[in-house]
């Protein structure tokens, strides 16, 4: 494989992923402008790792894990949050319409701790089972179940007294 | 209304993540260049999980060892001139700059009002970072030592950055201080940040947006606000950091960084960056009242921190340093973290981060009984 041909396949294969990367990657930071700092990262180290990566069966799988791992890392190390600065500051979230309810759910997820919100975002947006939730983190299925049941309860607590009807029991 | 069950959280995340998205920032030429200079480290033996923890030594050899012992530095003076003179280092114990008199709604720090929330300055020998938040905008500031930026004419080379910042046009003085409007190359010219020469030979970077909701602002407006901002940043500040917690028989280790958030008014500690050791590691401390939450990266069964139950967790990750983490949820009213890792990611054995999180003496959650300095 030459150089320009993994090139390609890299361009297009991230190109076509763009999307869906940075809406995940939203989900976790809550801001765009972190989020793309995020995808910056994982599509900085995918390259990195092009090679071997392009010949993985789930390539979707390895990419996810590397945006989780990046997320959970920045939010560790403020090494992390250092190496990216850019030209302006981050953006106050875009709350759309319903600015009262987002900015609710959103100010829930900023408070679910950054392992149990990769969590949720693994499980019930990009639809994991736990087993698939746990290869991403890096965990045991054990762990995904806790770190669940943990989210769950943590924003259900959040979201209690903005939200009527509230219900539901832990599930992992 | 969704309720708060897996179906409910479902229909939630798709809702918020389903938003309209704005143009991708990210940058795969940057991408490749990047990763290609990663791939040349690792096939020349460097691996990724050592390159932090050296990056992060590199910075201490190059501006030289922070002696935790030493006393403060004293405020920076203006001289005869009336000139401000900038250290060559800060004292990451002492945050250098802090932002002046805020209209009422800003505050420093994020905008969620939620406790934990609130995003920590980060106050290194290099850089000391701030943000600033309003109603509808929020802005950064980045200040640095005499001689850490490059100045050409047309460029201001900063640490930390891939590339130069591209001078615009000269921008009205900063207290009399020569500054320019900036923008990093391929960027949108209508840049909102300005960098100004603080002091002879050291740089200040203050960046400031609106949020997508908010009115559309002239571009005159935003500059306004981006000076008056930056003509109220305060230089050569002598209030220390105050924390939790004391840290006894650490000899060899240094401080390298501290995170911290602003609790009534009083710069208070988050995350401590402590690197040394034998073999070269990194140690980071965070310790915050209970009620405040916390990471949770602990989920193992735990041992015992003097007489506390605590959790212990071993990190994985891909390209970080993987270690050792232990928590405490509730020791002296305070919620306790430390995390170690070493320089080639492996493992020195169960409890190491026990052992280190010993070093630890709490002080309670009561901000009162806190002090600055912690090594002892």
């Amino acid at each position: 494989v030459t150089g320009d041909k993994g090139e390609a396949g890299y361009v297009e294969y991230v190109s076509g992923r763009m999307t869906s990367l940075r809406r995940v990657a939203y989900l976790l930071c809550q801001d765009w402008y972190s989020a793309d700092d995020l995808v910056q990262v994982a599509v900085t180290r995918l390259f990195a790792h092009w090679p071997r990566a392009r010949r993985m069966d789930n390539l979707d799988a390895y990419v996810r894990k590397i945006l989780v791992h990046a997320f959970i890392s920045q939010r560790r190390s403020a090494w992390g949050r250092r190496v990216l600065l850019a030209e302006s500051p981050p953006e106050v979230p875009d709350l759309g319409t319903d600015r009262e309810a987002a900015l609710d759910v959103r100010s829930a997820l900023l408070c679910v701790p950054p392992r149990q919100r990769a969590t949720l975002v693994l499980r019930f947006y990009c639809d994991l089972d736990v087993e698939q939730a746990a290869a991403a983190l890096g965990c045991s299925p054990g762990t995904v179940k806790s770190q669940t049941a943990k989210g769950l309860a943590a924003m259900r607590r959040l979201l209690e007294p903005a939200m009527p009807s509230i219900g539901g029991a832990d599930r992992g | 209304v969704p309720t708060v069950d897996e179906n409910g959280i479902r229909t939630l995340l798709r809702e918020t993540a389903d938003t309209d998205i704005p143009p991708a920032r990210v940058d795969l030429d940057q991408a490749i260049a990047t990763g290609r200079q990663q791939r040349r480290m690792r096939l020349t033996g460097i691996a990724g999980s050592a390159v932090a923890v050296v990056a992060a030594a590199a910075v201490i050899a190059v501006t030289g060892v922070f002696n935790p012992a030493s006393p403060p530095r004293e405020p920076i003076a203006p001289s005869a001139s009336g000139q401000l003179s900038a250290p060559d280092r800060f004292n990451p114990l002492v945050p250098y700059a802090a932002f002046g008199r805020l209209p009422a709604g800003w505050h420093v720090g994020q905008k969620s009002s939620f406790p934990g929330n609130d995003l920590m300055a980060e106050s290194a020998t290099t850089q000391l970072s701030l943000q600033v938040w309003a109603p509808d905008g929020a802005g950064g500031l980045t200040v640095y030592p005499v001689g850490q930026c490059r100045s050409a004419a047309s460029t201001l080379l900063c640490p930390l950055v891939n590339e130069p910042w591209q001078k615009l046009s000269r921008a009205p003085d900063v207290n009399g201080r020569p500054a320019y409007w900036l923008v990093l190359k391929g960027t949108s010219p209508g840049s909102t940040m300005i960098g100004w020469e603080y002091a002879p030979g050291a740089w200040a970077l203050l960046g400031w947006g609106y949020s997508n909701t908010s009115e559309p602002h002239p571009a005159g407006a935003v500059r306004a606000v981006v000076r008056s901002l930056a003509a109220g940043v305060r230089f050569g500040q002598s209030t220390p950091i105050l924390f939790p917690y004391t840290i006894h028989g650490l000899a060899g280790w240094q401080i390298t960084e501290v995170d911290y958030t602003m609790v009534n008014g009083q710069p208070s500690a988050r995350m401590l960056h402590l690197a040394g050791g034998q073999p070269a590691g990194i140690i980071q401390v965070n310790a915050v009242p209970a009620s405040t939450p916390l990471d949770g990266r602990c989920d193992r069964p735990g041992m015992s921190l003097d007489g506390h139950a605590t959790l212990d967790g071993v990190t994985v990750d891909l390209f970080a340093p993987k270690g050792q983490v232990v928590c405490g949820d509730d020791i002296d009213g305070l919620q306790v973290e430390l995390f170690f890792g070493h320089q080639r990611g492996g493992y020195s054995g169960s409890g190491t981060a026990l052992g280190y999180a010993r070093h630890l003496d709490l002080l309670g959650a009561d901000q009162a009984s806190w002090q600055p300095y912690p090594l002892r």
